[in-house]
């Protein structure tokens, strides 16, 4: 009876606080490494006179302030916010298959990005608001809240979502998507259409000091309230009419959940693209370590998606340098396989219904 | 209106309609501190629609629920979950988590599951599942897990009497248990409500209702056909009426309440 797979949940639950301080630890060494590596290598003493003002060459200044911060700490914000994202999506879901990407909620984000983006400029050229870059976040987060709605109405009918709902609205969704994209760029200029193509596949090369700044509320807020919803998603694991027993309003939670994810989600859209699969991989990569409970998934998540994200990153602008590797086309590498063994996975365990 | 408050839960009245269909009408019914009463029926009856619409989980098309003397819906969600606790048949967990962390989910009405772990221990002692604590729900059998969602209900209402009311609503509790571990359950639910809890248990063996149960409410085509002690309830007409079956009803010489069997 008393397998070794039977008693893994003990052996999770260990150390938690020192598997978070760890994946700290990491992410400031890794961001580092992030800040010293590119087309001009900078060593890490250098970085840090030019962090603190003190540096003497005023390019390489330059360089550090304006472009390899900004990036860096872009990087991680996308990376926190998408895994969050995920992780919020499993739990509201009860499905470990859930990611904003592939559920569609993405697709929706890139539809109203795109929207600004070209029809914006091609039916009302000269409106002053289309062209705001502020303007961007908000209309992903349209697309992706009212995507993010649909896929709630459609597939968690009476207390029990069925997961193969999830995914079909999302393979709905993301055809739309598609189309609609499709004909954008068949709408653009040249030039606009090159922008649009790399950014389907996810960059975080556009990053600058008020990129970050229009991000950041989104994101920032969607990983400081995310901790708030842990023990209700704890709860929300039994189900959801358990949840409401247990004193948590569920209405209101679902609500409030998919607002924050798509606003978080929006923003990452609007500025870096479609950088796919983060969402799903890293809460399971967390959950293998130190258990399912919310309270510690979502800062896990926070910290291992700003590694992987930054890692990737880092990877995707040395591999071919002088050039630069979309992102999204290195999470999917890595994202796509990982899914279909998580797929496999969730097969054995009779996750389907 | 003192009799309101004396009882725990009163219903009046309380019918449901989905779509056109009605599934539920005219149920009246009083549960009382120290109370178990059975709720018993063929399927289809409408026992978990009524206990739906008695903890909350279905709003009544029309009739009252009223809960501690405040109708069910005046209440705060958090302030109603630490009085009272339902178990509804279960759906799978979909994550790993242990069998204890699901047992302190039953704290989080009260926010205080870090200072449980004696009582939560405790609780899985008595529903037998204490030794299953740190392994993942994912592996437990079916009626493994019944006995470890039995537990969380358990703590969530505490395992003694308080100052507060206290109330069990369990829905087929024991549809996955065995021999010994569903007198087990059932013997827990008594203890509860000796203490002064009030429980409403779905159940489907009319001999184990007889057994435990202080009360017996006979359910058909969503309509309380009978309501009485054991001894009033079974009897050869009324079963023949609501299950469609000639039973024998004798006097259980364990306990001396009535043991129904049926004629072959």
């Amino acid at each position: 009876m008393e397998s070794p797979g039977r008693m893994r949940a003990s052996s999770m639950k260990r150390g938690r606080g020192l598997f978070l301080l760890g994946l700290a630890a990491a992410l400031a060494c890794l961001s580092m490494v992030a800040l010293c590596v590119g087309a001009v290598k900078i060593p890490p003493r250098e970085i840090l006179e030019a962090l603190t003002g003190r540096a003497l060459d005023a390019k390489l200044e330059t360089v550090v302030w304006h472009l390899r911060v900004p990036r860096v700490l872009l990087g991680i914000m996308v990376g926190a916010a998408l895994s969050v994202a995920g992780a919020l999506m499993q739990g509201l879901f009860r499905n470990p298959l859930a990611d904003p990407g592939l559920i569609g909620i993405s697709s929706g984000a890139a539809l109203g990005a795109v929207f600004v983006i070209t029809l914006g400029g091609v039916v009302l050229p000269e409106a002053p608001l289309l062209s705001d870059m502020r303007l961007l976040p908000v209309s992903a987060f349209v697309g992706a809240l009212i995507v993010a709605l649909i896929v709630q109405r459609l597939a968690a009918t009476s207390g029990y979502t069925s997961v193969a709902t999830v995914l079909l609205v999302g393979i709905a969704v993301n055809s739309l998507a598609t189309a609609v994209i499709g004909l954008s760029t068949f709408l653009a200029t040249d030039t606009q259409m090159r922008a649009l193509s790399f950014w389907m596949l996810g960059s975080l090369g556009a990053a600058d000091w008020k990129m970050i700044g229009i991000a950041a509320p989104f994101c920032l807020g969607l990983t400081a309230v995310a901790p708030l919803f842990a023990p209700a998603l704890n709860a929300f694991a039994l189900g959801e009419a358990e949840a409401g027993h247990l004193g948590y309003s569920i209405e209101r939670t679902k609500k409030l959940l998919i607002v924050v994810t798509a606003a978080g989600v929006g923003a990452c859209v609007a500025f870096t693209g479609l950088i796919g699969f983060v969402g799903l991989v890293v809460p399971h990569l967390v959950r293998l370590w130190i258990g399912p409970d919310h309270r510690w998934l979502v800062p896990g998540s926070v910290l291992l998606g700003g590694i992987l994200l930054t890692l990737a990153d880092t990877i995707a602008r040395t591999v071919v340098a002088p050039a630069e590797l979309p992102i999204g086309i290195l999470t999917a590498a890595f994202g796509g396989p990982f899914f279909l063994l998580l797929l496999l996975r969730a097969r054995r365990r009779a996750l389907w219904g | 209106m003192k009799e309101f408050a004396e009882m725990i839960l009163r219903a009046a009245k309380v019918t449901y309609h989905a779509g056109p269909r009605c599934l539920v009408s005219g149920i009246d019914f009083t549960l009382g501190p120290g109370e178990m009463v059975a709720l018993l029926g063929p399927n289809g009856a409408g026992k978990s629609t009524v206990l739906k619409l008695l903890c909350g989980e279905l709003r009544p098309s029309s009739g009252t629920v009223v809960f501690g003397g405040k109708p069910l819906g005046q209440w705060a969600p958090r302030e109603l979950a630490r009085r009272r606790a339902v178990l509804p048949q279960q759906a799978m967990v979909p994550f790993e988590f242990s069998a204890m962390e699901i047992v302190m989910l039953g704290r989080s009405p009260h926010g205080d599951a870090g200072k449980c772990v004696g009582m939560v221990l405790e609780a899985m002692e008595w529903t037998e599942c204490r030794h299953l604590a740190q392994q993942s729900v994912g592996t437990l059998s079916g009626g493994e897990l019944q006995r470890v969602h039995l537990a969380r209900v358990l703590v969530q209402i505490g395992l003694r009497a308080s100052g507060s009311v206290r109330c069990l609503m369990l829905d087929e509790p024991i549809s996955n248990l065995d021999l010994s571990h569903q007198h087990g359950a059932l013997r827990i639910a008594r203890e509860i409500a000796s203490q002064g809890a009030a429980l409403l248990v779905v159940l489907h063996d009319l001999n184990l209702a007889a057994q435990y149960a202080d009360r017996i409410v006979l359910l058909k085509q969503g309509r309380i056909v009978a309501a009485g002690t054991p001894s009033e309830v079974l009897c050869t007409e009324l079963i023949g009426e609501v299950f469609g079956v000639r039973a024998r009803v004798i006097k259980n010489p364990v306990c001396g309440s009535p043991a129904v069997f049926l004629e072959s």
